[in-house]
């Protein structure tokens, strides 16, 4: 669906050059779900807009649903939808109006254009809504709408720039819903961009990580993740004195590293920390140490972010 | 989809968004009705001053004030696109293929068919007030003032463009308005103005408007003025349209 080539995109500013995306590889095959993961000012978005014809890469090439960004944009437009970051309707229009617009210029013909809308608004959750202005819709339902606007053409392919930014958790779940239902029920390809480790995980089969302009990871969310050295294993101990002891039976565990006592709670760095857990409380049991909660849990990608660049993906939020 | 249709649709788009609320009309009409019942009086006591006629001077101050009218009505529409792109809804219509100069021309039409109806309005509303009429002449003025809202409209719009701010835009807007207003001789006859300001008017597409609808007004639709007028607000169209266009298709969204 996407092969790009070396993409670089600079800007001249009045007394500098920004260099916002420096030499990037992409390919996505037809099927995938892609999540472009990175701190703000990434290039994520300058990257979206080189793929969807909104922008001329400065160098480099891409296909994008078979058609040359750069020699061919009308043919790339007719087969993509872009969701951009930020609102696409206009105030003092209504739902449905927007939409059948939407439709118009993507050359679908009246008839055509009314039935798409229709069917959009039924399954965005939208229908209700259908003649409201859009100024006086909610957050989420004008993400909908923006979504509906990107499908109305009925593209192979469609292209999200944090959809959920600015969402309540609520919204946001029920977006990403949709975005999953853009996989497995309409068999679309999808790239979306996005600052939320856990939105990357819980939608997408495959995270490009994208920093400073280039990407430094590609990988499905589990491969990323097992960069990371190990899962983390937390131990709650029913009294806070008995915390050194257990410490101490913990660094017995040949797999055992970073590991960190406070207050009541042993945190550690283990291979299969499932594995690791049976061992360990029986280890426990024998000094008579008593536990009041274990939890075992994976590599998070803002793990894998810090192991890659040295910087949390929260720092720059 | 075709140029007509694209134009259409983004037309049809354009009036729905705005049709809604009337303040957009209510503003540009009770502009030019104020200028009438209050500086209309002034002119009229000037009296046979030079570029003036004597006697009656609604003939010759309706006209000016309908170019006035076309202008507020059309060149600010730079600022709605602005807006659009700030929101991001322009974006989501540049990555669909509609033709680039159909989403200028669409949102033109808009302004071109208000000032139409807006200018049959004022002279309908000062025909009781003794505007004598020529049938033939004011039909040709209102088409000129349409042609003219298209141009104004056009240039407005690539200036919005070409400018990333709001404040560039409206800064814009503040230089040019009262030079404009001023040297096209709508209110006042360029006849009193000295020959440095007579030549600046010269340069105003607005100017040569007002004067080819003055020869409209008294139907005379043959003077040369009127053929002046036309093709001055012509080229002024085209080549906004060239450049709004060509800011269309390099828009950093
Ligand atoms: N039109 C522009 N002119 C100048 N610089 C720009 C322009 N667009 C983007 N940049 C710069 O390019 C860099 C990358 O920006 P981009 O919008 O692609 O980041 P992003 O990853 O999408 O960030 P965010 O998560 O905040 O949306 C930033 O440093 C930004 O300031
Ligand atoms: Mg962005």
């Amino acid at each position: 669906m996407i092969n790009a080539r070396n993409l670089v995109r600079r800007f001249s500013l009045k007394h500098e050059t920004v260099e916002a995306v420096r030499g990037v590889d992409i390919d996505v095959a037809p099927g995938e779900v892609v999540a472009f993961l990175g701190p703000n000012g990434a290039g994520k978005s300058t990257t979206l807009r080189m793929l969807t014809t909104l922008l001329p890469p400065s160098d480099g090439t891409a296909i994008v649903a078979g058609h040359d960004v750069r020699r061919e944009p009308q043919e790339v437009r007719k087969r993509i939808g872009h969701i951009g970051q930020g609102n696409g309707s206009m105030d003092g229009l209504q739902v449905r109006e927007e939409l059948y617009t939407q439709g118009r210029f993507y050359g679908l013909d009246r008839r055509t254009s009314w039935a798409r809308t229709s069917e959009l608004l039924e399954q965005l959750d939208l229908a209700e809504q259908a003649s409201r202005d859009v100024a006086r819709l909610s957050g989420g339902q004008r993400r909908r709408l923006d979504v509906a606007m990107g499908l109305i053409h009925r593209p192979g392919l469609v292209f999200l720039d944090e959809p959920t930014t600015g969402l309540d958790p609520q919204s946001r779940a029920n977006l990403l819903d949709h975005i999953r239902w853009l996989r497995e029920e309409q068999d679309i390809t999808v790239v979306l961009t996005t600052h939320y480790l856990d939105e990357a995980d819980a939608v997408a089969e495959r995270v490009i990580v994208i920093d400073h302009g280039q990407i430094i990871a590609d990988g499905t969310p589990d491969q990323l993740k097992s960069k990371v050295s190990g899962d983390l294993v937390t131990v709650t101990l029913a009294e806070p004195e008995s915390v050194d002891a257990a410490a101490e039976v913990v660094s017995r565990i040949p797999t055992a590293h970073e590991i960190e006592s406070r207050g009541d709670v042993v945190r550690f760095r283990t291979e299969r920390g499932d594995a690791v857990m049976p061992e360990l409380v029986r280890a426990l049991d024998g000094p008579g140490l008593t536990l009041r909660g274990t939890n075992v849990q994976r590599p998070t990608l803002d793990d894998v972010f810090l192991t890659l660049t040295g910087r949390s993906l929260r720092d720059d939020e | 989809m075709n140029m007509v249709t694209s134009t259409a649709t983004v037309f049809t788009r354009e009036v729905r968004s705005k049709i809604r609320t009337p303040w957009p009309f209510v503003e540009s009409l009770v502009d030019p009705l104020l200028l009438l019942v209050l500086f209309g009086p002034l002119v009229a006591g000037l009296g046979g001053v030079e570029g003036l006629p004597s006697g009656d001077t609604t003939q010759w101050f309706v006209p000016g004030i309908l170019v006035v009218m076309t202008f507020s009505t059309s060149a600010f529409i730079g600022s709605g696109i602005q807006e659009e792109r700030q929101a991001g809804a322009l974006e989501r219509m540049l990555v669909t293929p509609v033709s680039r100069l159909a989403m200028l021309l669409g949102r033109v039409l808009r302004v071109v068919v208000i000032v139409a109806v807006q200018t049959v309005v004022v002279m309908a509303i000062t025909i009781p007030f003794g505007l004598d009429v020529f049938p033939v002449g004011f039909a040709v003025a209102v088409a000129q003032l349409a042609v003219l809202a298209g141009a104004l409209g056009v240039v407005s719009l690539a200036a919005g463009l070409a400018l990333t701010n709001a404040y560039a835009f409206w800064g814009m807007v503040t230089i040019f308005y009262t030079p404009v207003i001023v040297t096209s001789g709508a209110l006042l006859p360029m006849d009193l103005a000295p020959d440095w300001l007579y030549a600046v008017s010269r340069i105003n597409p607005l100017a040569h408007v007002v004067e080819a609808q003055r020869s409209l007004f008294v139907g005379d639709v043959a003077d040369p003025a009127v053929a002046l007028g036309f093709g001055v607000a012509f080229a002024f169209g085209v080549a906004g349209a060239l450049i709004g266009t060509r800011a269309l298709n390099r828009v950093r969204v």
